[in-house]
């Protein structure tokens, strides 16, 4: 399993990304949404971990390209807590699971092992 | 009731401070999630060793030293949160421009991050001293930059000068080019309240020139 962690904010998706390695999990991780999609066209993912609130594409122009060009990847949206509006747009926008910030390794970790090998739906 | 300062001011003022301190809230949850992020690496590395990997001092001094930053960083924040809350002590007041500015830019630093805007402060070694209302000066500044920001592209330079001196000094947001500020965008009536004028420059950006509320007193 390879995961791609999405966030501008640097310092905490670093220390996700390491405390994943720590787990086994190999992965790796961009700062805008435009990086993430470069690392996208490099090699394949399975799961994409993607911040809805990023300045330049956006958490949502970030996914609403994912899933257009990876329709078979896993997304997980990350939210603040008062983002109704960024939850609602990003299970619209082809989401499959979402996450409140910040993200709880042990929880993210549960959720991709809950859904194991189990196709998108 | 209707409020002394009648409904639109009032609630103009109101959100003004929501906005700040939900934007600042936000910030100190953001510093006190890395701290537990950085708690939690510290955990697994811990654990880590348990299970025979090798601790790196190395490693662990620099999550030591990260924590130290977002512990100093988030104080900060909050000195800046607590200077804005007591803005509306006093109706009027002697302010120094410069603490003032400085204020609104740490302030208002990741709301403008959130379009890749570093916000830049070239301020004079001794800042002019001005009798006024500090929330008002607070929400002038912040009026400003509003319609910068919408204005601009992501990405620009944008640095907030302090000239002059005396009686009438100048807050000028520069950004490089022209800005139209509206009366949607800096109310009549702030400007009257804070006995201020708004300056466009088409090479610069937008410009306060400021005056005393003693003499806007007088003069109205």
């Amino acid at each position: 399993m390879r995961v791609l962690l999405v966030d501008d904010e640097e310092e905490l998706v670093s220390t996700l990304s390491e405390r994943l390695e720590l787990r086994g999990v190999a992965n790796d991780w961009a700062t805008t949404g435009e990086q993430g999609l470069a690392l996208l066209a490099q090699r394949e993912y399975d799961w994409v971990v993607l911040d809805m609130k990023m300045p330049g594409l956006g958490g949502l122009g970030a996914l609403k390209a994912m899933r257009e060009r990876w329709p078979g990847l896993r997304i997980v949206v990350v939210t603040g807590h008062t983002s109704k509006e960024d939850y609602d747009a990003g299970l619209a926008a082809g989401a499959d699971y979402y996450l409140l910030k910040p993200v709880d390794v042990d929880e993210l970790l549960a959720l991709m092992q809950a859904a194991g090998g189990k196709a998108r739906p | 009731m209707t409020h002394p300062l009648g409904d639109n001011q009032a609630r103009e003022q109101a959100a003004f401070f929501g906005q700040v301190t939900a934007s600042v809230t936000h910030e100190i949850k953001n510093h006190l999630a890395l701290i537990n992020e950085y708690n939690g690496l510290l955990a697994d590395l811990l654990a880590a060793h348990a299970r025979g990997r090798e601790l790196d001092p190395a490693r662990l001094a620099g999550l030591s030293a990260e924590v130290r930053k977002q512990v100093r960083q988030a104080g900060e924040i909050v000195g800046q949160l607590n200077r804005f809350a007591h803005s509306v002590d006093s109706e009027v007041e002697e302010v120094d421009l410069g603490e003032l500015v400085a204020t609104f830019a740490a302030l208002s630093a990741r709301r403008a991050q959130r379009r890749r805007i570093e916000l830049k402060l070239a301020l004079p070694p001794t800042a002019p001293r001005l009798v006024c209302q500090p929330f008002l000066l607070l929400l002038a500044c912040h009026c400003l930059l509003e319609a910068i920001l919408e204005a601009c592209p992501e990405g620009a330079d944008l640095t907030i000068d302090l000239e002059g001196g005396g009686e009438r000094p100048r807050l000028v947001f520069e950004c490089g080019q022209a800005i139209l500020a509206g009366e949607r965008r800096l109310p009549a009536w702030l400007l009257t309240n804070l006995n201020a004028s708004l300056a466009t420059d088409a090479s610069r950006g937008l410009a306060l020139v400021l005056g005393s509320a003693a003499s806007g007193l007088e003069q109205t």
